[in-house]
């Protein structure tokens, strides 16, 4: 009998596995968490996974690896298939990647779903890489180009096996629809980031003109033109320079589609990315702190100026988005990423050139390094010395 | 999942969000009775779980380690206030999710009925029986979660499913 009750109280309790988050809060969530992770990345040093075997999930495969899947394995060398896992475009093991290691596993996906995720996975893979090139300077226009048409054909193959699956797995297809839908503002942003959105001519067009010609309702457009024509009429070209970097950090999304100013999903985009900038910039201030003492007035002076202005379009930015100007925010992040960026190469440089003994802390060569090394060896070096402080 | 290959570490993490983040939302929303609240918890949660991979430690299982810092959020959250009663939270229309449409009136009753009574629980019954029931963990891994040895929680389990039975048949009185 009391068992009986047990297991009605159970099965009372199960109903609660009903609660869940409604598709439209999760992909609220999904959209900032993806943000927040692609602006603050793991370093590769630090990241286990990065030297996992790329065929760890056959373990929970239960059917036979298909012949001809084998076969490839083992004609391209397991070594090589696994070295091949971390290879970037352009790296001659990047084939391997993605078309024996990722296709293998494409086939070993069961079911409609499991494939539709794979694809996806797929899709942010590339996107990650193109942010990963991006942050080396490496990303050129054939590359981008590759990259967007690889994103675009894994977001359809995701659709096409979404159809397949069955009515009662309705949650989980909006689920995967909604997936589709931040991939490909992901890749908007990131990969096609870099694409000119408008020539020289159109950049130089005046605020109204321009307002005019991409609708008055993007703020963002307007502030660029601002900046243009701002300018000393003297340094046209400095100008131009100065307003073509800004069209390149501006999403193509944010320039051509007022619309998504009201977008929930961009605004969960914009919040992941100021966060993600908060602990960048705070990053920077404890470096910049730890070198004021080894360091020349003039280039602590052109340091301080790339956190202050970094800091000062964070600020802006976070206000843009208190009035709801989701692309204006987007944008002034961009410009302050930059700054961090450039003042992390700043730093690095001027130590470079300094005598080894004298340089109060220890960074690798920034040219061949992405923005997220160059943090972990300033906040190792942070924690080394500290260490070497209290040991002393 | 924590052994997949990943260069970027983005994969491991977005799957862990698409498998974990409503038992995590579900176990933050019956604490915290608010649902907004739940939101931002289950939120901070998973940016905490990014935040400690990215400064060089690894997760080699997810599940207890999100719920335990969704405990520990929650810890911290309800020092400061439990903001909202059950009953304003029934009456917000979001509390019970779109996905729950097609469960019949006799199940909303019910769903409603189970809430109000685990609700009624001291939190000591309310987070070993959630964690074991709804989430299906076992009683070392809540342990573990809350702090406390699996004796106690199996305790608390046997105790909390006694007063439990005891609220439900209040409630049908």
């Amino acid at each position: 009998m009391n068992t009986q009750n047990d297991n009605n109280i159970e099965n009372k309790l199960d109903t609660l596995k009903n609660v869940r988050l409604s598709v439209a809060e999760k992909t609220k969530q999904r959209a900032f968490l993806h943000e927040y992770a692609m602006h603050t990345p793991i370093a590769h040093k630090a990241h286990k996974t990065q030297n996992a075997s790329p065929f760890s999930f056959l373990g929970s495969v239960l059917h036979p690896i298909p012949f001809a899947a084998l076969s490839l394995i083992l004609f391209v060398g397991v070594g090589t298939s696994y070295a091949a896992e971390g290879a970037l475009p352009g790296n001659p093991l990047y084939p391997i990647k993605v078309s024996v290691n990722e296709e293998i596993r494409g086939v070993l996906s069961l079911g409609a779903e499991s494939k539709a995720n794979w694809e996806l996975a797929r899709a942010e893979r590339r996107i990650s890489e193109a942010a990963e090139l991006e942050a080396d300077g490496d990303l050129t226009e054939d590359t981008r180009l590759a990259i967007d048409a690889k994103v675009t054909k894994h977001t359809e193959a995701a659709q096409n096996f979404s159809e397949h699956i069955e009515i009662d797995k309705s949650v989980k297809l909006a689920s995967i629809m909604s997936r589709v839908e931040t991939t490909l503002a992901a890749r908007d942003r990131i990969v096609l980031r870099s694409r000119p959105t408008r020539n020289a001519f159109e950049a130089s067009l005046p605020s109204s003109i321009a307002a005019s010609a991409f609708g008055e309702e993007d703020s963002s457009v307007a502030l660029l033109s601002a900046t243009a024509e701002n300018a000393d009429s003297d340094s046209e070209d400095e100008s131009r320079v100065i307003t073509n970097m800004q069209m390149q950090a501006l999403p193509p999304v944010a320039a051509k589609n007022a619309r998504q100013e009201s977008s929930p999903i961009l605004e969960a985009q914009v919040r992941g990315k100021l966060q993600a900038l908060r602990e960048r910039i705070h990053l920077a201030q404890k470096v910049v702190t730890r070198i004021e003492g080894n360091t020349s007035d003039e280039s602590l002076l052109e340091i301080r100026e790339l956190l202050i202005a970094s800091e000062e379009q964070l600020r802006a930015g976070e206000n843009a988005i208190a009035e709801g100007s989701f692309n204006e925010a987007t944008l002034l992040f961009e410009q302050s990423l930059e700054n961090i960026l450039t003042l992390h190469k700043t730093i690095s440089q001027i130590h470079n050139e300094m005598p080894r003994e004298e340089r109060p802390v220890k960074v690798l060569p920034t040219s061949v390094l992405p923005l997220h090394i160059q943090e972990i060896e300033f906040s190792d070096t942070l924690k080394s010395d500290a260490h070497d402080d209290e040991q002393r | 999942m924590s052994d997949t290959s990943n260069p970027t570490g983005q994969e491991d993490f977005l799957a862990a969000y698409d498998e974990y983040s409503d038992a995590i939302f579900r176990f933050c929303l019956v604490k915290v009775s608010d649902r907004e609240k739940a939101l931002d918890i289950t939120q901070e949660t998973f940016t905490r779980a990014w935040d400690y991979q990215r400064k060089g430690s690894i997760i080699e299982s997810w599940k207890p380690f999100l719920f335990r810092t969704a405990y520990n959020l929650i810890v911290d959250s309800y020092r400061k206030k439990k903001s909202s009663s059950l009953d304003a939270m029934e009456e917000d229309i979001n509390f019970i999710p779109p996905d729950t449409a097609t469960l019949t009136t006799e199940m909303k009753a019910e769903f409603s009925r189970v809430i109000k009574a685990l609700d009624s629980l001291d939190d000591g019954f309310k987070e070993p029986i959630t964690l074991r029931f709804v989430e299906g963990l076992s009683p070392s891994e809540i342990g573990a979660i809350m702090g406390v040895s699996e004796n106690v929680i199996s305790v608390r389990i046997h105790r909390g499913l006694e007063k439990l039975k005891v609220l439900l048949h209040a409630h049908d009185v």
